[in-house]
């Protein structure tokens, strides 16, 4: 049996950043496995960038959180990455639920996704494109972070992290842990993104309507970034209280310290762990 | 323990991984014709500096590990091929998609898409897709936050480690010095040839930091030293030039496929 022959293709699940994805068997183990195709011959690139730091990075990260890559299959034509299966993803999720997602599991999944993300960081490893579509679920509801076909090792200083790597919805003024946040809210409101923007500046007027326009005297040096533009100045409201009504006093407190605009006040995912919202958690891990 | 911390132990172990213990290591013997090629390169297509150290890393490795015989096309070819495949894991890009069109003239001969793509994927497959890996560069901020908490001291000794590790990592096979130990050599060596700090307070920082042998990390200090030496007397005249070994590619820039 060559290497290809050893999984059987059950069924079109979806396609990812590059690829289709199928559900297929193992004829090895009968496992049942997620397989990405990717087609090399349709590429200008050779091996595309994102299939191929996805493989690279995920050979290293190795967690409960993170969705196991078990397998690559290079043939001459397609490259075959074999993963763990996972039942759906939280988009599918948000909408088999109906808007009512109850508060243990929002509480569950946003801590599982924070446990993925800092392992993430400890690994010098950003993904990048966080949304519910890369977040998968198991039959157990354990949370898996997915897709990491933007992600980067960040060792280094880079010049700028945004422009273009986040889906818009998701997109935190600075990419780096916000995205975790809008996750959150939505999270808690069954499903319904925080700030659904139409364009970039819609998106960030919308952001800034909820947590302020950032400034010099809250974010000092903001206007000598690269992209910064003025913006009409929204005061920070607490109306995020209102966008999160079944969220409990501390999980508000928590979101709200998740979507500070200054990155440098933004709390990162280790210390997120650590906040009273999770305190049952805690103290059962 | 810090995130930063943390982000130090896990590269550690990162490095240790791809280390190789008890085995002699090959170099191939156009290494140093191929890395200085490689630099002037990636400085021309003004990639960052760790995207050099990784391809070399990679070249190494796959040198090490493919058994057959490689003559001097195949040899650039795969040169080629890795300084590809650093980009595609170290670049942003959807923001460098410019980039995809720049020079891919390397020394005298010129290679197709497809060679290169191909010879991509059998790096890839031998060195069974470990390619991204911890490079010397990615210890500089970490080792400046914990032990040069000057910010202006920082800026003027980053540009130095950036020509001394390129320097290192043109002249000496990346496998045989452990990334950490080559940034922190190349750090003392900036900072004594700048008379910055008190360089007997940096090096028990560094070496409770990166957990060494001092004679190692010494060892290493010396031996950049010396390459730094003899490399100024050969460029005496224009010492601010990276590339230590001039390589003339600019009459052959409009013979390339890749050109458009």
């Amino acid at each position: 049996m060559s290497r290809t022959d050893k999984y059987e293709k059950i069924e079109r699940i979806g396609e990812g950043t590059y690829g289709t994805v199928y559900r297929a068997r193992s004829l090895l183990t009968q496992e049942i496995v997620a397989l990405k195709k990717v087609r090399l011959d349709d590429e200008d690139d050779g091996v595309p960038s994102s299939a191929l730091r996805e493989i690279c990075l995920l050979k290293e990260l190795r967690h409960p959180n993170i969705v196991r890559l078990l397998d690559v299959i290079h043939t001459e034509k397609t490259l075959n990455l074999i993963f763990e299966y996972c039942d759906q993803d939280l988009k599918k999720y948000f909408d088999s639920c109906n808007g009512d997602i109850d508060a243990k599991t929002v509480q569950s999944f946003f801590w599982q996704l924070l446990q993925g993300l800092s392992y993430c960081h400890e690994h010098s490893v950003l993904h990048r494109d966080l949304k519910p579509q890369n977040l998968l679920l198991t039959k157990n509801g354990q949370l898996k972070l997915a897709d990491f076909g933007l992600a980067r090792a960040y060792g280094i200083p880079v010049k700028c992290y945004s422009s273009e790597v986040v889906t818009l919805w998701y997109r935190p003024p600075d990419v780096l842990f916000g995205s975790a946040g809008c996750i959150f809210a939505e999270l808690a409101n069954g499903g319904k993104p925080l700030f659904s923007g139409e364009s970039v500046d819609d998106q960030l007027r919308r952001i800034f309507k909820v947590i302020g326009t950032p400034t010099e005297e809250n974010w000092p040096g903001v206007s000598t970034l690269p992209e910064y533009k003025p913006f009409s100045i929204y005061q920070p409201t607490l109306s995020l209280i209102h966008f999160v009504p079944k969220l409990n006093n501390k999980g508000k407190d928590l979101l709200l310290r998740c979507l500070i605009c200054n990155p440098n006040q933004r709390i990162s995912a280790v210390d997120a762990l650590q906040h009273p919202y999770f305190s049952d958690i805690q103290s059962v891990n | 323990m810090t995130m930063e911390r943390e982000q130090l132990v896990t590269m550690f172990s990162v490095e240790k991984s791809f280390h190789v213990i008890n085995k002699p290591i090959k170099s191939h013997s156009k290494r140093r014709i191929i890395a200085n090629g490689l630099n002037k390169l990636s400085d021309d297509e003004k990639m960052s500096d760790d995207i050099f150290a990784l391809t070399m890393n990679i070249f190494d490795r796959f040198i090490l590990k493919y058994s057959q015989l490689i003559n001097d096309h195949h040899c650039q070819l795969i040169a080629l091929s890795c300084y590809s495949l650093a980009k595609k894991l170290r670049t942003n890009v959807l923001i460098n998609n410019e980039n995809e069109q720049t020079s891919w003239i390397f020394l005298n001969e010129n290679y197709s898409d497809e060679e290169i793509f191909d010879t991509e994927q059998l790096i890839a497959e031998t060195l069974d897709w470990d390619l991204s890996t911890v490079v010397p560069h990615d210890y500089i901020q970490l080792i400046f936050q914990a032990v040069l908490p000057n910010e202006v001291d920082q800026a003027k000794i980053r540009l130095h480690v950036h020509i001394l590790l390129s320097l290192g990592i043109c002249e000496l096979n990346t496998l045989t010095i452990l990334p950490s130990i080559l940034c922190c050599a190349c750090i003392k060596a900036a900072l004594k040839g700048l008379s910055i700090v008190n360089i007997h307070q940096i090096d028990e920082l560094l070496l409770k930091l990166i957990h060494c042998k001092k004679s190692e990390l010494i060892q290493t200090q010396h031996m950049i030293e010396k390459l730094f030496q003899s490399c100024l007397q050969e460029i005496a005249p224009s010492p601010t030039r990276r590339c230590l070994a001039p390589i003339d590619t600019s009459n052959k820039t409009n013979t390339s496929p890749r050109v458009k």
